[in-house]
């Protein structure tokens, strides 16, 4: 178990399908839902997209903890990532490069300006772990 | 290499201190999998470096937009194996982004275009940031899921249409790069992969090389194929502007061909006049060549069509005036005047204004005042003071060069003119003069002056003349050119014009029509008079023949021509009207286009009385008598229609045989000039003075207060009938001058006192009365004179019988052609 | 009445037939939370679920690998939230609960777990055609214990404006 991302992950970060994440009201009841996308930040780092004001958000930022977690079906690994909500960024170059992203697809997909991207909500990586499906299996 | 190997010992412990493979299979196995993964790396990478290179050496050597979308291309293809790859540019105005190269959708994506701010691409053309998309698969099928939760939620209104973009559907990851040039966007590079789901970041990387690559190379070729282009343009700006500007020139050489040929035909009509070796023009020349070394106004006499106009240039150009050559046509300056003056008040002196600006406009150079004499009075007034204060300015040399003023006229100004007064302006004009020869003057130079218009005539008109018929040249230098050498250009030119072979033909009837006068054409000189020349002429219609008086421009041409002008015009009106048959007919009268006055009379065969008297000698008091009768009735009807003949005189009294009737006598000249009743201040007055007629001139005609009327054509008459009987005029006199002091204070001698022939008391008596001093003594009519005469004894009248006799012995022709 | 938390929530309601069809027809991947005694959430995989004959009550199959942090935290608190998700489609619902009991594997979960297996690689099977079928079948892991509990409550969590709308009991409730 690190507490840097190794640079196995990213590729699986972005790979498309649909990332878990439970997080924790204040008053400790768990919420479990999906992300499409986890974006690489650093070794130490990283965002999800604050697109909705949803249940997750609240969370986080009543509890800052986080679970994630992504798997690569090609690669027959999955990741689970402790992380800790840091702050949220409306501009800079992180938002930049999610924005770009959400919007790339977004207005490819006809929906523009729907799921625009409100802040990018950077964590802190606590923990990473490296599944392997022959372990999980 | 195989040398640099080491070999493969056993390990050692020195071995393993330098970190060398140490002895298991396994860790020789791994380290050995480990050098071939590095190696391959290094291939791989050495691979890439040289795709890179050989991309850039070949973008890098070429400025055609294709080649470079080729290399470029072609290059992903290599690094990435097969892959799609589009090139967009941005098109004009900034908003659009077409495809103008791909590879790998087998042109399908050609064309394409994609709005910026649309898609991966234009994202990225939006935010000129590099977008790398993976697992687009997954992402497209998360996106359809979200689109149908929000579907079937209700809030399908909101979704939009997916935008179309150049490029795979299917796609599963995609990078595209923008293609920047100094921070400015020209299009974006992208590409896409329907197989990988990523691209790494080294591929990033070597997108980016490549990209950065493509942006300089097209921006240079783009730079390049728009420098071309203005090169283009340029050149074809320089060629048009080439083009007018040989254009122009040749317009230019052109206006100038034609500048040139206006000057030398300009010139060679000043030189025209000037051309020839008779004395006239020689000594002309040498007038013009001692005129233009001397300062000064300049006067030019000579008749119309003279050359006048030339001489003033020869003068202007000999005397070296680096001034202009001003012309100014005297006649019309009231209507320029009219025309070009912006303050015609008279308090502002426009003449003056006029005339001064012309000088001014000459300075250096010389004003021609052409036909001076009819220059109106305000102007002359004005050119007097100008010509006075320039004399004034002139001894004090003035800084500024003056104009020299040459006027021309057609008549002698430095005589006196109105009651014997000299005109200032005349005499300003006069003190230097250039006579002007008629080109009957220098007759010798007919031959040159038609050569001379002939080659410049047939060179205007482009045909080829040889030369002129001797045939014609002869009637050309027969011919008396009323009009001069003005005529003479004209009968050439309108000879050229209907000229059809080389050889130029002049006949009698191109002649006669410069000769036009109104419906007549001018057959044959008769003869000169005091007023001008009699011609015989023929209608152009008619077979009738008559005589054609042109009356000279001095006669009517003068301070007061205007109102000649009207008298004349009036004058021959009712002398037309006169019905008497003893007084000649007048057909027509007019103004030729050449401005001589003229008047169409009918034409007799005969001899006037100064002929019969100057060729038979006196002639019987029977004889003298009869003519006398027929005068009388003549002036009769004259006077009694206001007229007064004033030129009563041997030569207009013409005895001729009309129809059968022998020595019937017509009364000519008639009227012409008739001043108010009681005034005698005319130019004719005074011309007939000068040109010899005072011996029948009646005394009244001299004296400032005298009465002219019916009497004083008595007096004249009688002075005819002394002159018919006697053979001699009534006074005899030295001078002009000397005859009209005798008129008026000389009594005369009786006619029988001289006469060899016998003279009966009764005629003389009549005669006698007929010249008393004043005219209140004289008969009061022709009427009472014609009734006198007819009183007188005669035993042995004038009869028809000796009249025919006389005519058959005298003048058998014309007896022979009156009996047709 | 069963606390969970701060909230009272009513324990009579069943789940309706649609979420039962969902869970034992479509749904091929799901996901439980739960948290410890110190707010950390945690996360377990969950490979297989049946819906017990009272339909209030969902069992989920937890592989061995998630098992940790599973059975302190829900029996310390009791709190459990299962994402249940049809893949492709990401049809997908919460189903927040109160946990009952677990217990052992039995030879009906694996039967549960088979066919959740075969409908998950069936589904991925046309977009990881490069994958082969042994490698996506090990994406759905075999079940080492069962937790049962009762759903209070279900929200709707497609991806989208509208995830985490709550449908069970219904928004007036």
């Amino acid at each position: 178990m690190r507490v840097a991302l190794p640079a196995e992950i990213r590729p699986v970060l972005d790979n498309g399908i649909p990332a878990v994440m439970v997080t924790c009201s204040g008053n400790g009841v768990p919420n479990t839902t999906i992300l499409s996308q986890v974006y690489y930040v650093d070794e130490t780092h990283v965002a999800l997209s604050f697109q909705f004001f949803s249940k997750t958000i609240r969370n986080v930022r009543e509890n800052p903890r986080a679970y994630v977690f992504v798997t690569d079906v090609a690669g027959q690994v999955a990741w689970i990532l402790q992380l800790e909500f840091q702050h949220s960024e409306t501009e800079g170059p992180i938002f930049d490069a999610m924005d770009m992203q959400i919007e790339a697809i977004a207005s490819a997909t006809g929906m523009s300006g729907i799921f625009k991207l409100r802040a990018a909500d950077i964590y802190r990586v606590l923990l990473v772990e490296r599944l392997p499906y022959s372990e999980s299996s | 290499m195989a040398d640099s190997l080491p070999r493969h010992d056993p390990p050692t412990e020195s071995h393993r201190d330098a970190g060398q493979p140490t002895g298991t299979s396994t860790e020789i196995a791994a380290h050995t999998e480990e050098l071939a993964h590095k190696t391959a790396e290094l291939s791989r990478k050495t691979t890439e470096f040289e795709i890179l290179q050989r991309v850039s050496s070949a973008i890098t050597s070429t400025l055609d937009l294709e080649e470079i979308y080729d290399v470029a291309l072609r290059t992903m293809d290599e690094l990435f194996e097969f892959h799609h790859a589009n090139i967009l540019l941005v098109e004009p105005g900034g908003e659009m982004l077409a495809v103008v190269a791909s590879h790998g959708y087998e042109n399908q994506a050609m064309g394409g275009r994609v709005r910026i701010g649309a898609g991966v691409i234009g994202i990225v053309a939006q935010r000129r940031k590099i977008l790398h998309v993976s697992n687009l698969g997954q992402k497209r099928a998360y996106a359809a899921a979200q689109r149908q939760q929000m579907m079937k939620s209700g809030r399908g209104a909101e979704l939009g249409d997916a935008v179309p973009v150049p490029g795979l559907a299917s796609a599963e990851s995609q990078i595209a790069i923008p293609l920047l040039i100094r921070g400015e966007l020209i299009g974006v590079f992208s590409i896409e992969s329907p197989v990988r789901r990523t691209f790494s970041e080294h591929d990033r990387g070597l997108v980016s090389i490549v990209a950065n690559q493509i942006a300089s190379a097209i921006k240079n070729a783009k730079l390049y194929e728009e420098r071309s282009r203005a090169a283009v343009a340029l050149q074809e700006v320089n060629a048009s502007l080439e083009a007018r500007v040989t254009e122009r020139t040749a317009a230019l050489q052109r206006e100038l061909s034609v500048a040139q040929e206006l000057l030398k035909d300009a010139r060679s009509r000043v030189e025209g006049p000037l051309l020839g070796e008779s004395p006239a023009v020689r000594a002309l020349r040498e007038a013009i060549a001692h005129a233009a070394a001397i300062e000064g106004p300049l006067l030019l006499v000579g008749p119309p069509g003279a050359g006048k106009e030339a001489v003033a240039r020869a003068v202007h150009d000999a005397s070296r005036r680096r001034g202009a050559f001003i012309f100014v046509s005297c006649p019309d300056l009231n209507n320029q005047l009219r025309h070009g003056s912006t303050d015609a008040s008279p308090a502002n002196r426009p003449e003056r204004a006029f005339l001064a600006a012309k000088l001014e406009l000459a300075a250096g150079g010389t004003v021609f005042l052409d036909a001076v004499e009819r220059l109106p009075l305000a102007f002359r007034c004005a050119l007097q003071e100008l010509l006075e204060d320039s004399e004034t300015h002139s001894s004090g040399s003035p800084s500024l060069p003056t104009a020299r003023v040459i006027a021309s006229t057609t008549q002698d100004l430095s005589r006196a003119v109105g009651g014997g007064r000299l005109d200032p302006l005349h005499r300003l004009l006069s003190t230097r003069q250039i006579d002007v020869p008629a080109l009957v003057d220098r007759r010798q130079d007919i031959t040159v002056l038609v050569d001379h218009f002939v080659r410049r005539q047939a060179r205007h008109l482009g045909k080829t003349i040889d030369g002129v018929s001797t045939e014609s040249m002869r009637r050309l230098e027969a011919y008396v050119w009323p009009g001069n050498i003005r005529e003479l250009r004209t009968v050439i030119e309108r000879a050229i014009l209907v000229a059809r072979g080389t050889v130029l033909e002049i006949d009698k009837e191109l002649l006669d029509e410069g000769l036009a006068v109104g419906s007549y054409h001018l057959v044959s000189h008769l003869g000169t008079g005091g007023m001008g020349e009699v011609w015989l002429a023929k209608h152009r219609l008619l077979a009738r023949p008559a005589a054609v008086k042109l009356i000279r421009h001095d006669v009517v041409y003068g301070p007061a021509h205007e109102d000649l002008v009207r008298r004349f015009q009036r004058e021959a009106r009712v002398t037309s009207a006169l019905r008497s048959p003893h007084t000649v007919q007048l057909y027509d009268f007019g103004v030729n286009d050449t401005g001589t006055f003229y008047y169409v009379m009918e034409l007799l065969e005969g001899f006037d009385l100064q002929h019969i008297v100057a060729r038979f000698g006196p002639q019987p008091w029977q004889r003298v008598v009869v003519f006398l009768r027929q005068a009388c009735r003549s002036l009769a009807e004259a006077h009694a229609h206001g007229l007064v003949h004033r030129d009563i005189k041997p030569a207009n009294l013409f005895v001729t045989i009309m129809g059968s009737e022998y020595d019937y006598l017509k009364v000519l000249d008639f009227g012409i000039v008739k001043d108010k009743p009681g005034h005698e201040a005319t130019a004719l007055s005074a011309r007939d003075v000068l040109q010899g007629t005072p011996a029948f001139m009646a005394p009244e005609r001299m004296l400032e207060e005298g009465v002219v009327d019916g009497r004083s054509d008595l007096y004249s008459l009688a002075c005819t009938a002394y002159w018919a009987l006697t053979g001699q005029p009534v006074f005899q006199a030295s001078s002009p001058a000397q005859m009209l002091l005798h008129h008026v204070q000389s009594p005369p001698a009786p006619p029988s006192t001289i006469s060899e022939l016998p003279i009966p008391r009764g005629l003389e008596s009549i005669l006698m009365r007929c010249l008393e001093k004043d005219p209140a003594t004289r008969f009061p009519s022709a009427l009472d004179l014609d009734r006198e005469l007819e009183n007188v004894p005669c035993e042995k009248p004038w009869t028809q019988q000796k009249a025919q006799a006389w005519w058959e012995a005298h003048a058998p022709d014309v007896a022979v052609r009156s009996d047709r | 009445m069963h606390k969970l938390g701060s909230l009272s929530i009513p324990t009579t309601d069943m789940i309706p037939e649609k979420f039962v069809r969902f869970l034992e027809q479509r749904a091929n991947v799901a996901f439980a939370g739960t948290r410890d005694h110190e707010h950390v959430p945690h996360g377990h995989r969950v490979c297989g679920w049946r819906v017990d004959a009272d339909q209030r009550t969902l069992t989920a199959l937890i592989p061995e690998p998630f098992t940790p942090h599973l059975v302190e935290s829900l029996e310390d608190n009791g709190q459990f939230a299962l994402t249940v998700e049809q893949f492709p489609s990401h049809e997908t619902y919460q189903f927040k609960g109160r946990y009952l009991r677990h217990r052992p594997v039995q030879h009906d979960d694996v039967e549960v777990v088979n066919r959740v297996r075969e409908r998950f690689v069936k589904s991925i099977r046309p977009i990881f055609t490069d994958v082969p079928e042994p490698a996506l079948k090990a994406f759905t892991p075999g079940p080492s214990l069962a937790v049962e509990f009762e759903v209070l409550e279900i929200y709707l969590q497609t991806p989208g404006p509208g995830a985490g709308a709550r449908v069970i009991p219904s928004a007036e409730t």
